[in-house]
């Protein structure tokens, strides 16, 4: 317990009291103080702003930098005059720490602590927030992202998380989840809310690295790889479905998700699967070029054979 | 039996001989456990031994008898036991009822472990030595798995005829063995006849062993008789109590009854004589005379067949008890002894029995209530030494003398105890100083001093740290992080302490107590050491260490005085008297003059002194009880209370001569010592040198105050060790942090303090923690309980800088401003460097916000109109330059809601300026799941991800390794096999697309699309062109869809092909290609 240590330079050492003081020494007031004021109110120190003075209060440092100053247009800054209504000062390359929060939630805790919340021009109102997620081990560390919608109420702050940046112990460690629903397994995960992986990305073009430079180990698949492919797709056996609705651990009907045409995990080949009992479109794609080959190859042979 | 023996399976041998001029024995095979009652019946050789027992038990697999008691000691019954290690090992073993001194032994072991009968022989003996009057079948081994043998050696034999036979009858006999006299020779080599029949007969050696070799037999029976040709009769002889008597034995009986016994093919008993009276006998197998009236003395009784030979036994008649043991002192010294002698209980008893001829069993020493305290056995000897008994209570004992013939006599002696008292004076008059140097006890005082604590392994670490004062104080700190305290205090000999880690030093090793006992002149007395194994210590973890010594003085302190007694003065050497020099300092102090501590050494130490020696004590007095001073024996190695107890403690009022009593058993030093004085911990009291004042309930001093620490410690039973150190600790941070020990007065900063201090006495005793809270301020200080209107400027500090209110910081403030919730808790606290924290009181970061429901919030948030706010910008390097940020957007409905992280770049246009290129927005959408990661946004998105280039909603690009989609069965419903119609459908289908080459359109501010020749060309399809399963929302086509489009439409046309080729081939074949 240690209060702060006061040297007071008094203007006025007794109620209503104009005239300049000083005090050398300490000075301990036991009743509140009303500076620049003789409006009593329930504060303990109530340091009134005039417009002839720029800072109303200021806690210097030895050199009087304010380290905390409140400029007479109620702005706040820390280190710094304000340019903003929180200004706080730093400084780069210097392992400054500029604004730290302390209301992390510990994993599975329910504690729903926001770190930043940001209302609505001045008030509270439909607050989106950031919260912290913490844990010891590697995964489920995150940083969540939160907006508001109407389902919150537009007093409380969001409940919908947009997205996460959320460690796992598969992959490289790291995530992007969007619209998170279960542990992601890739490196960026688009969910829906309802189901892991079953959201939908939007975008005029996917591209894959492929630069003979980023490669290595480059083998040119031969007859036996393409007639293997040809097989494959042969055997392919396409189905019709939907994607069910996450309930509990397992998934149930969902008729208003639309319905879908593709392949079933369980039975494709093992090449074609990916992690998180996925199936890799781009394994698909190269399996199905390969096979158009092997037939534009067959149907020319034949071609030969008939003639023109 | 016959039945039985047919039924036999395992080998059962059983052979008893009997001192009866006629031996047999048998071989059965019975189950183990039928084994006793077999014995019941069938060993009617015992009947005519009714002294006889029959036990069975066991021998080890190396022959050695388990000699246990028997369980039922009438005759014939069997002594069953298990094996220690093999539980169907056997033995069968009679001995004489007189006592359990094995006399005459016949045993057979049997086992039916691998079908080996171990020993398996019936061997016959005296205490004495084999005797001619039986026969002995020694170590015989059967073997029935192995090698179907008889290993036996003889040593010794006269005319018996043995017949083997062996398992199972049908076989009988495989060998047929007449051995006759002069067969078993002396080097145990047995000659034999032997006949097998269908086999053969002749004669033959074996050293050591029968080896009839059969072919598998499972068993073996023995038979045979011993011949009597040529033996001597046998006798019993009967007293007149019909106890037997035997041969050396005695009686306490004057009458006699011999019985002369001859075998059955004997020529008959002649004549039977005791000492010179010889009486002439018929000539029968048996006769019997009787001698009464006789003298106590040595007598032999003789038996003689009509062939000549003869049996003589001797024995003793005593009919007079034995004389009354003396008793003596072992050092012979000329004290009275017989019955009635009186012994002091230093001195031990011991003595000689008269001579008596029947000799002496017991000598017991028997205390008054008839316990027998000692018993000592002998042999019948002539006469017995008995004792020393030492260390006897006090009180009466008979000494008992019992003959072999069972007649006592008994001495009584009485036992003394010595007692002494023991004068303690005071310096008050009265006390006897004229009695000074006529008598003493020792007083050992030592205490133990702990030296050192180190590692093991290596000494070095933090020797330095931890050295102790050289007063080696029982409970010390040594400043260096490490409380040590003395966990017991009453033991003499044994002392633990207490290691406590109060430092942030960690990862110790083992660790070692190094104990020293020294004296105030710094002279060891002796070392130990005491090891811990702790490693990993923590702040405030702890080791136990018990340190072991002969004398830990600090636990007694000596107020020598004289001693009185009431034995004879004669007993008591004084060798020396010397002035305590060893005592502590502390002690002299408190207890004793100078000058007055004396030792005394003495060799037989009897208690008899009055000298008086001079003690000071601490006004109070002392307590005068037994609790208080008591009494101690040195034995040399240390003091215990063993062997003495103090009796009294009394205080003469006239006088003020403290008089102790104790009583002791044997002789030595003694010392009477205070002992738990001193249970009361020190008390410290914290005072300031320099102005202060109490203000509103807190205590302020000034700056030129100092910390004045003073401890006392209460007496208690008017004494009280002296302190050991004051400690004390300013602000501590955790309970662990380390006192300081108090050497001078404490100078103080500005500022408020916690001070915690305690002090600690010799004896470990340490006071309970106290803490003082206080500020010290600068010069006398302003005070103002009213509240303060300051229309004008309030300054905190030298200079402002044109605030209102400024306190500037000083740089012995770890705060410069603190406001305080009404607990005390810290709301907004600014440290000494510039950092802020809201909701702590120490800040770690330039703003430190403590844990709340919502740590920070942030109000700047846009409507969907202009979107001019920023709710966090990131500046770089202590300005305002190129600064990232931070926006939100707020509406009613789902999809009006933002957050935008933008970073800046150039085109912002200044360096000034806030971040103009959106990077990122996380929105809520009115389609998909409602929300959507919108990469470089432009547009509305409508899907979870949506990846645009700044210009074309979704117009941007993915780059990825893999795409997955998910495909388990588990996340899926509505599963329906696609059939070849619809692979025919995709072909054709996929036929049909109609790619097309293109640019995408930008999007303009007013929300239009427009041409952008700048946009790339690409290739794909119209969405409106499509067929319909490829069609996403909002325009789009789906990726996926088309690969599955591709893939059917590839399996149509693998179809396709194969048939083409079937039926071209079919063609070609009818050569119709």
């Amino acid at each position: 317990m240690r209060p702060a240590r006061a040297l007071l330079l008094l203007a006025a050492l007794a109620s209503g009291a104009y005239a300049q003081t000083s005090v050398v020494g300490d000075a301990w007031i036991v009743g509140p103080v009303l500076i620049g004021t003789t409006t009593a109110s329930r504060s303990r120190v109530n340091v009134a702003a005039s417009s002839g003075t720029l800072t109303p209060f200021q806690i210097s440092g030895v050199d009087l930098t304010p380290f905390l100053r409140v400029g007479n247009d109620g702005k706040v800054g820390l280190s710094t005059y304000s340019a903003a209504n929180l200004d706080v000062n730093g400084s780069g390359d210097s392992a400054n720490v500029a604004l730290q929060v302390h209301s992390g939630n510990l994993y599975q805790s329910a504690s729903g602590r926001a770190q930043i919340a940001f209302g609505q021009d001045g008030t509270t109102n439909r607050r989106h927030h950031i919260d912290s997620v913490h844990v010891d081990s590697t995964a489920h560390n995150s940083l969540d992202v939160l907006i508001w919608s109407p389902d919150a109420g537009a007093a409380n702050v969001a409940t919908m998380t947009v997205v996460s940046l959320v460690t796992i112990s598969t992959a490289s460690g790291a995530t992007v989840h969007v619209r998170p629903a279960g542990d992601p397994v890739a490196e960026l995960t688009v969910s829906d809310g309802g189901g892991l992986g079953l959201g939908t990305v939007h975008a005029a073009a996917q591209v894959t690295p492929s630069s003979r430079d980023w490669k290595s180990d480059i083998s040119y698949l031969g007859e036996r790889d393409a007639a293997a492919a040809f097989d494959r797709v042969r055997g392919l056996r396409h189905v019709s479905f939907r994607y069910g609705r996450r309930k509990g651990g397992g998934f149930v009907r969902d008729t208003r998700a639309p319905l879908r045409r593709g392949l079933m995990y369980e039975e494709v080949p093992e090449i074609l699967r990916g992690p998180g009992e996925s199936v890799n479109a781009t394994q698909r794609l190269v399996d199905a070029e390969m096979a158009f080959g092997v037939l534009a190859r067959r149907l020319e042979a034949i071609r030969k054979e008939v003639g023109p | 039996m016959g039945l039985r023996w047919k039924l036999a399976v395992t080998a059962l041998f059983i052979s008893l001989v009997q001192f009866r001029p006629e031996a047999g024995y048998a071989q059965f095979n019975y189950p183990n456990t039928e084994l006793g009652n077999v014995l019941l019946r069938e060993l009617d050789y015992l009947q005519g031994c009714p002294a006889c027992r029959v036990y069975l038990g066991h021998v080890g697999l190396l022959g050695d008898w388990n000699g246990s008691d028997p369980q039922n000691p009438d005759n014939y019954d069997v002594y069953q036991q298990q094996s220690r290690t093999d539980t169907t090992n056997w033995v069968i073993k009679y001995l004489e009822a007189t006592n359990n001194t094995l006399k005459r032994t016949s045993f057979t072991t049997f086992t039916t472990h691998n079908n080996i009968v171990y020993d398996g022989a019936p061997h016959h003996s005296y205490s004495g030595g084999w005797t001619p009057d039986g026969f002995f079948w020694h170590a015989a081994k059967f073997d029935i798995s192995q090698r179907d043998q008889i290993v036996t050696t003889a040593s010794s034999l006269v005319g018996i005829n043995i017949t083997f036979f062996s398992f199972p009858f049908t076989k009988l006999p495989v060998a047929n063995m007449f051995i006759d006299t002069g067969s078993f020779r002396c080097d145990g080599i047995v000659e034999y006849i032997y006949e097998q029949a269908g086999v053969g007969s002749g004669r033959g050696l074996y050293p050591f062993y029968l080896e009839p070799v059969i072919a598998s037999p499972s068993g073996y029976a023995v038979d045979g008789t011993v011949s009597e040709t040529g033996r001597a009769p046998s006798m019993t002889i009967i007293d007149g109590n019909s106890n037997p008597v035997n041969n050396g034995g005695a009686t306490n009986s004057n009458s006699i009854t011999i019985t002369g016994i001859e075998e059955a093919n004997g020529s008959g008993v002649a004549q039977i004589s005791l000492n010179s009276d010889v009486r002439t006998e018929s000539g029968g197998l048996t006769a019997t005379e009787n001698f009464t009236g006789l003298a106590d003395g040595q007598y032999t009784a003789t038996v003689v067949d009509s062939a000549g030979n003869s049996t003589s036994n001797a024995f003793i008649i005593a009919t007079e008890p034995p004389s009354a043991p003396t008793a003596n002192d072992p050092e012979g010294n000329s004290l009275p002894s017989g019955s009635g002698t009186s012994f002091p209980s230093t001195r031990c008893v011991m003595g000689e029995t008269p001579p008596t001829p029947a000799g002496y069993e017991t000598v017991e020493l028997i205390d008054s209530s008839g316990t027998v305290v000692n018993s000592q056995s002998f042999d019948c000897t002539e006469t017995a030494e008995y004792g020393p008994y030492c260390n006897l209570s006090s009180g009466t004992y008979k000494l008992k003398a019992t003959s072999c013939v069972d007649l006592s006599s008994f001495t009584t002696i009485t036992i003394t105890s010595a007692s002494a008292k023991i004068e303690v004076c005071g310096d008050q008059s009265g006390c006897r100083s004229d009695l000074l140097g006529t008598g003493s006890l020792k007083g050992r005082v030592m205490r133990l001093t702990l030296k050192t604590l180190y590692t093991t392994g290596n000494p070095n670490d933090i020797r330095d740290r931890l050295m102790f004062d050289a007063l080696g104080a029982p409970f010390y700190e040594s400043g260096g992080g490490f409380i040590f305290v003395r966990l017991s205090t009453t033991t003499p000999t044994s002392t633990s302490y207490s290691v406590i880690n109060s430092t942030s030093y960690a990862a110790w090793s083992d660790l070692r107590l190094h104990a020293e006992i020294v004296d105030s002149s710094g002279v060891v007395h002796g070392s130990t050491d005491a090891d811990a194994v702790y490693a990993g210590w923590t702040y405030g973890q702890s080791t136990t260490f018990q340190v072991n010594v002969a004398q830990n003085g600090a636990e007694y302190v000596t107020s020598i005085t004289s001693v009185t007694t009431t034995a004879p003065i004669s007993y008591i050497t004084i060798m020396q008297i010397i002035a305590c020099s060893f005592l502590p300092k502390f002690f002299r102090d408190h207890l004793l003059p100078s000058g007055s501590c004396y030792d005394l050494s003495a060799s037989d130490f009897v208690l008899t002194s009055t000298a008086t020696l001079n003690v000071t004590f601490a006004p109070g007095g002392v307590n005068v009880d037994t609790a208080t001073l008591q009494a101690f024996r040195f034995d040399g190695v240390e003091w215990s209370s063993a062997g003495v107890t103090t009796e009294g403690v009394s205080k003469d009022t006239t006088t003020s001569v403290i008089t102790a009593t104790a009583a002791y058993t044997r002789s030595g030093e003694y010392g009477f010592f205070f002992v738990g004085v001193d249970t009361i911990a020190p008390t410290t009291t914290a005072a300031f040198q320099g102005a202060s004042f109490i203000f509103d309930g807190a205590l302020f001093v000034s700056t030129d105050a100092f910390i004045v620490l003073s401890t006392t410690d209460a007496l208690v039973n008017g004494y009280s060790v002296p302190v050991t150190s004051v400690t004390y600790r300013l602000d501590p941070l955790t309970p662990y942090d380390p006192f300081i020990i108090y050497t001078a007065s404490v100078p103080l900063a500005l500022g408020t303090h916690v001070l915690e201090y305690r002090s600690l006495d010799y004896f470990g005793n340490i006071e309970a923690i106290k803490t003082a809270t206080f500020t010290v301020t600068a010069g006398t200080g302003f005070r103002n309980t009213s509240s303060q209107r300051i229309p004008g400027t309030l300054l905190n500090g030298f200079m402002g800088a044109g605030a209102e209110f400024e306190a500037v910081s000083r740089a012995e403030n770890s705060l410069t401003l603190l406001i305080s919730s009404a607990n005390r808790q810290g709301v907004i606290a600014v440290d000494n460097i510039g950092e802020v924290g809201v909701g702590l009181r120490v800040p770690q970061a330039n703003l430190d916000v403590g844990i709340s429901t919502i740590g920070l919030q942030l109000r700047s948030g846009n409507s969907t109109a202009t979107v001019s706010s920023a709710q966090i910008a990131f500046g770089y390097n202590g300005d305002s330059s190129y600064r990232h940020f931070m926006r939100t957007e707020h509406s009613t409905s789902t999809d009006g809601n933002k957050m935008d992280f933008l970073v800046w770049n150039p085109s912002a246009g200044s360096t000034a300026t806030l971040a103009s290129m959106s990077v990122l927005s996380l929105q809520g959408i009115k389609v998909a799941s409602g929300g959507s990661l919108h990469v470089r946004p432009a547009g509305e998105p409508d899907a979870e991800v949506e990846v645009s280039n700044g210009s074309s909603t979704g117009g941007g690009t993915i780059q990825y390794g893999q795409l997955l989609t998910p495909s388990s069965r588990r996340f899926k419903t509505d599963i329906v096999r696609l059939t070849e119609q619809d692979d025919a459908l995709a072909l054709s289908e996929v036929a049909e697309l109609r790619h097309v080459r293109f640019r995408y359109k930008s999007l303009q501010k007013d929300g239009r699309l427009a041409d952008d020749a700048r946009q790339p060309l690409r290739t794909g399809l119209i969405y409106e062109e499509v067929p319909r399963f490829l069609q996403g929302s909002d325009g789009t086509i789906s990726s996926i869809e088309r690969l599955v489009e591709v893939e059917s439409a590839l399996k149509a046309a693998m179809s396709r092909l194969e048939r083409l080729q079937k039926r071209y081939a079919e063609l070609k074949a009818r050569r119709r290609p």
